[in-house]
């Protein structure tokens, strides 16, 4: 992959970009999702290509404000990209030539969907788990540090992608993420954030799912204790357990309210039973 | 109370204004729920809220516009009512769980509130307005803030003596078995992230972790007492690898998993490319 420079007035692009679509979650709707800011984010770059107040202006508008669905922190690409072929557009028809608009929108269609599985899996299946991982430890010791390194940890990365995602959309193009695609370099940085999101929440299974049981039976002067021989046979036990417990039923029925009733359920029948305190 | 109120419906619109600008997740419990804690007077207790609610709620997330509950308000809530009322975390997630189902509700509310306005700006661009376009843009964000803070500030209060008598009439074997709750809960969380993450071919890597988590302990004593002429000690386990360490361990591998990938990657296409003709540029990459 080549060095990418920017030269001034990209950088301020791209700086725009970074800042306007910060705001791409708001307004969502049913009919349109994120389609209403989406057009709301393109104003001013609609309006240094075309001018303001031209009817090629408000004919770009109409397209931008349709249905747009996507992962905000991966926007930024599509974001860029579709400026620089707006850009591409306005310089084809000033030469006179044609470019269909329609172009623009199949790029913006065809990109939302797997960028929304890529970006999900970036942020809410790996960074998110690792910040967590990180900042629990602190907070449960009642640390400042806690919630500070989990902002951090989250938005660093978040930040920088959501920078880069911009330079990248506006200076390569389309071409570039079909590549991408083709090389199954995604599909391998996809598995590799899946590797350790799957190690975090084994870890986090272990260390924060507290279940344990107090039940003592006396027979005649020998003790008797359960969680001893739990501990025995696996430490952690019972949280893996528990885990998987409710892992194979959300598995089946996607009822994540249904799970949480029946463990209060279940600890208020545990407890009641004296099997927990 | 009123100030406290106020540090409710204040952390409650920045926290929803900080999930959708900019992705921040710092509507995740972990993050508000110690803000809150902090403006509220009670720091320590607040963070050690914040992780317990922010476990419970783990496995929940809003993919794709869906909010399958909004554990944001839920966990401000529940947090909140427990810190002022002076009661622990028991209660809080307690409070917290149907809290954030009545807000998912209300989020819908607000979402359908929002799509009856999309023809508006639908109009706007039709008939050339962009300033209006622009104007009822902001209004909308405006109006989305503003109602959240006076959620939060209304609920709390006007709240807060109800949920107090709420407290105080549950007997305390519920109670004892809310803590229990307490440290199950986090399964469900946990068991939604896996499922978001499970496949069979790295599946391994889930009971990897866990024993990285689960295996390595030490017992440290917590007390000693004379029994009978001996010394008996009482112990606790204390994990041996942090989060962090074992976030560490999980990087490597991961970077182990996808340097393999890539270059399974590369021989598969070389493979295909020596079939193809038109593979030069696989080469001179």
């Amino acid at each position: 992959m080549s060095k990418i420079v920017l030269d001034k007035k990209a950088k301020k692009l791209v700086k725009k970009v970074f800042w306007r679509s910060m705001f791409l979650m708001f307004c969502t709707s049913y009919t349109k999702q994120q389609g209403t800011t989406y057009g709301w984010t393109m104003i001013p770059f609609l309006e240094d290509i075309y001018g303001k107040e031209t009817p090629e202006f408000y004919e770009a508008m109409s397209r931008h404000q349709d249905f747009f669905n996507t992962n905000t922190g991966m926007s930024q690409f599509i974001f860029a990209l579709t400026i620089s072929m707006e850009e591409e557009r306005k310089a084809a028809l000033d030469r006179g030539e044609e470019f269909d608009s329609d172009a623009i929108e199949a790029v913006k269609v065809s990109l939302m969907g797997p960028f929304a599985g890529i970006g999900d899996s970036i942020y809410t299946g790996a960074l998110r788990i690792v910040a967590t991982g990180i900042a629990l430890g602190f907070c449960q010791q009642g640390s400042i540090l806690g919630p500070l390194l989990f902002l951090l940890v989250f938005n660093v990365p978040n930040m920088l992608i959501r920078w880069f995602g911009g330079v990248y959309g506006y200076k390569l193009g389309s071409s570039f993420v079909a590549d991408a695609m083709k090389s199954g370099k995604i599909a391998a940085f996809t598995k590799g954030f899946q590797v350790l999101g799957l190690m975090m929440v084994g870890a986090m299974s272990a260390q924060f799912v507290n279940f344990k049981t107090s039940y003592v039976a006396d027979f005649g002067g020998a003790k008797f204790n359960l969680q001893a021989v739990f501990d025995q046979i696996l430490p952690g036990l019972l949280p893996l357990s528990l885990t998987m417990i409710c892992f194979a039923y959300l598995r089946k029925k996607n009822k994540p309210v249904r799970a949480l009733v029946a463990i209060f359920i279940a600890a208020i029948v545990f407890t009641v039973l004296g099997i927990t305190k | 109370m009123l100030m406290n109120a106020l540090i409710v419906g204040l952390v409650v619109m920045l926290a929803k204004f900080f999930d959708w600008w900019g992705g921040t997740s710092f509507q995740r419990p972990i993050a508000c729920v110690a803000l809150l804690g902090i403006l509220l007077g009670h720091p320590v207790e607040g963070i050690i809220m914040a992780a317990q609610l922010e476990l419970v709620f783990l496995g929940n997330v809003s993919l794709g516009g869906v909010m399958p509950s909004d554990f944001t308000l839920g966990s401000i809530f529940g947090a909140a009512f427990a810190m002022i009322l002076g009661k622990d975390i028991a209660e809080a997630i307690t409070l917290a769980v149907p809290i954030s189902m009545l807000g998912t509700m209300l989020y819908s509310l607000m979402k359908i509130t929002v799509t009856s306005i999309v023809p508006k700006f639908e109009s706007y661009i039709k008939h050339k307005n962009i300033k209006g376009f622009k104007r009822l843009w902001l209004i909308q964000l405006i109006c989305f803030e503003t109602a959240y803070f006076f959620l939060g500030f209304l609920a709390t209060l006007a709240g807060t003596e109800a949920v107090k008598a709420l407290l105080n009439a549950i007997p305390s074997w519920v109670q004892a078995s809310m803590t229990v709750a307490a440290g199950m809960l986090p399964a469900v969380g946990l068991a939604l992230l896996l499922k978001s993450l499970w496949e069979k071919s790295v599946a391994a890597y889930y009971f990897a972790g866990f024993g990285l988590g689960a295996f390595f302990f030490y017992n440290n004593t917590t007390a000693a007492k004379i029994v009978d002429n001996a010394v008996q000690l009482t112990s606790a386990p204390v994990k041996m690898l942090s989060l962090v360490q074992i976030s560490f361990i999980g990087a490597i591998v991961a970077a182990i998993v996808i340097f393999a990938e890539l270059k399974k990657g590369k021989t598969a296409t070389v493979a295909v490319a020596s079939n193809g003709d038109e593979s030069e540029d696989f080469f001179n990459e």
